[in-house]
This record gives C-alpha cells, structure tokens and sequence, in this order.
C-alpha cells in the first residue's frame, strides 16, 4: 500500500504535489499546515512516506521531522523535505532535524517520484526486517535449549529439571534439545554384564550357591 | 485581445504600432507564463484547470494574512505568509506576482517594514493582473 503524506500550507503547491503523486498511484494524505502533519504522523496507520515543506504554519518542516524521530514507534518513517531554501546551511540543518532527504522547489517531478520510491524502497525493507525480527523471537521461545548450570547427581547421572524433579540423563536431554536416543550399550558395560550373566550360569550349575 | 491591425491606431504613433504585439506579449508573459504553466504542470487540462481555480481561491486569503501581518507591523508573520502566496504564484509561472512576494518576503526577513507598504501596493496591482489573466483563460476553456 503507498500511502504518502504532503504537507504544505500552499493550497496550489500541495493540489499539484498531490494530483502528480496520485497519477503514480500513490494513495495521498494531505496536511494544511505543520501540526494537522505531526497529528497525522504520529498515529499508527500513519503514511510511512512524507514530503513535508519547510516554511509551515504551526510547526514548520524539521520541527515536524525531530518530533517524528523521537516518538519511537513511529521514527522509521521515511521524512522529505521540500523546500525552496536552498544553501547548504538549510541542507546540514534539514537533515540533522531528521529528514531523511532534502528537494530544492522548483523540483523535477521525475527526481521527485525517484526520491520517493527510495522513501518507499526503504520503508518496505524496515518493515520486512520488523517482520522477520517478531517471526524469529516468537521461534526462539519455543526452541528447545540445553543450557545453564545443571544439577546432576554424580552416581546415578540423573538430571534435576526446573521443578525439583530428578529425572534420568537420557529424558532431561530429549526434553531439552533435538537430540534424540538410540538405546545400546558400552563395551564396558557389556563386559561387566556378561561377566555377571556367566557368574550366575556358573553358580547355577555349581548347585545355585551365591559366592 | 486583438492584435493592432486597426488603420484608427496608426495616427496616434508608428512606432507603438509596430511594438504593441510584442511588448503586449512580452508583459503578459510578465504576468502569466501559460505555456510554462502548462509544461510545469504535465499538460493535464484537469489539473491546469483546477490549478486555476485554487490560486483564484486562494490568493485573496493570502493577500489577507499579508495585509493583517502588515497591519500588526510582525516582520515574520509578513515574510511567511509571502512566501506561501510566491510558492503558489510560481506553480502557476506568475513572475509578476513571484516577484513582488519575494520582495516581500525579503523585507520580512530583513525586519525592517519601510519598504512593506510600497511593496503590498505593487504585489495587489500584480495579483488583479493575475487575476484578469486567469478568468481570461478560464472563459477560454469552459
């Protein structure tokens, strides 16, 4: 959805702004002066695009775009400003209110539409990051992770869990990770198993009498 | 308006006869630049149209901040409410009228309102030849 915002006091200015952006398919809000543009701004299903002039009634232009900056949900909006003042001074001062461009007027209705599909370029990305960023938190809370300091009992190697329970190595580590078991048995273990097993057959056949 | 064919102007003086058309030409381009105009704003008729009739709107609001600012003797209030009408004249490639609103809007920012007077009666007798141009186009178009 491109939806963009023009804010100028020049009815005229702001007529021709808005019919040349609409022809682009651009879905446009107009503000009359620089206080309906903050009011407008700072609502959530505000424009995330807007060409602001400088010299406004109310609040002027980089006023508008420092109140913006500083009101965290709304501070990646993408901020143009239009103006006719054109020294490099009003460039540095534009800018560092936190606008994120800056047209001189007369402006090229060509360069204007390049400038704004930046604006819009760039505000697509943030909100696909944004996205991406809430997919990944919300997929980190259910990953399984085997971390901390665990409390294991050193002859039976059970594992305490987060609610006091001891349960056994094997469980503890399936619960928390994506590991899984395939139950066999150790060559030590199997010599001592066999030797018992071939104990008891030889008791067994001795007369069954425990040593 | 018709060019200066009529035998009535050669008595009054040769000389403003051959020049009539183009001085004539060259001060309504003074006053209004159509043809820039039409080229500024993408040939779109609708737009052109509804251009028109906003600065016609409009204009007689902003004379009225001006008159009020100059009024008040507040400097800065004189040099916005100037640059607003320059900025609505020159999308309309209107120098006469850019022109005049620029001085004012300079002697705003200078803060020194002598000159603020003198400078409003020019900007009015530009803004009514403004506004005899556009009705003229308007009456055109209809």
């Amino acid at each position: 959805m491109k939806r963009i915002l023009i804010a100028d006091d020049d009815r005229v200015a702001a007529e021709v702004l808005a019919r040349t952006l609409a022809r682009w398919e651009y879905d446009v809000t107009l503000a009359r002066d620089g206080a309906e543009a903050w009011e407008t701004l700072r609502r959530p299903d505000a424009p995330s695009v807007a060409i602001l002039d400088w010299m406004m009634p109310q609040l002027d232009g980089p006023e508008v775009c420092r109140r913006v900056r500083a009101e965290p949900s709304r501070a990646h909006a993408y901020l143009i400003l239009l103006t006719s003042r054109d020294t490099p001074a009003d460039t540095i001062a534009g800018l560092d209110a936190g606008a994120d461009d800056y047209l001189v007027k007369p402006f090229d209705p060509g360069e204007l539409l390049a400038r704004v599909r930046v604006g819009t370029r760039v505000v697509g990305l943030q909100e696909r990051l944004a996205a991406r960023v809430e997919e990944l938190q919300a997929a980190l809370s259910h990953v399984k992770q085997l971390r901390g300091l665990l409390p294991i009992c050193s002859y039976c190697k059970c594992i305490r869990s987060d609610d006091n329970y001891w349960e056994q190595v094997d469980g503890y580590i399936a619960a928390h990770s994506g590991a899984q078991f395939t139950h066999s048995i150790c060559p030590s273990c199997y010599k001592k198993l066999f030797a018992e097993l071939d104990q008891g057959a030889e008791d067994k056949s001795l007369g069954g009498l425990p040593t | 308006m018709s060019a200066d064919n009529g035998t009535a102007r050669d008595a009054v003086s040769p000389r403003e006869h051959t020049m009539g058309t183009d001085e004539k030409r060259s001060s309504a381009q003074s006053t209004l630049d159509f043809d820039q105009m039409r080229e500024r704003l993408g040939d779109d008729e609708e737009l052109i149209s509804d251009v028109i009739r906003l600065f016609l709107e409009d204009y007689p609001l902003r004379l009225a901040a001006i008159k009020s600012a100059l009024e008040a003797r507040d400097p800065e209030r004189l040099r916005a409410a100037a640059h607003t009408l320059k900025g609505s004249a020159s999308n309309l490639s209107a120098p006469g009228v850019v022109a005049a609103a620029r001085a004012l809007e300079a002697i705003g920012s200078s803060g020194d309102l002598g000159a603020a007077e003198a400078g409003f009666a020019r900007l009015v007798s530009e803004a009514e030849r403004l506004e005899v141009a556009l009705r003229e186009i308007q009456a055109t178009r209809s």
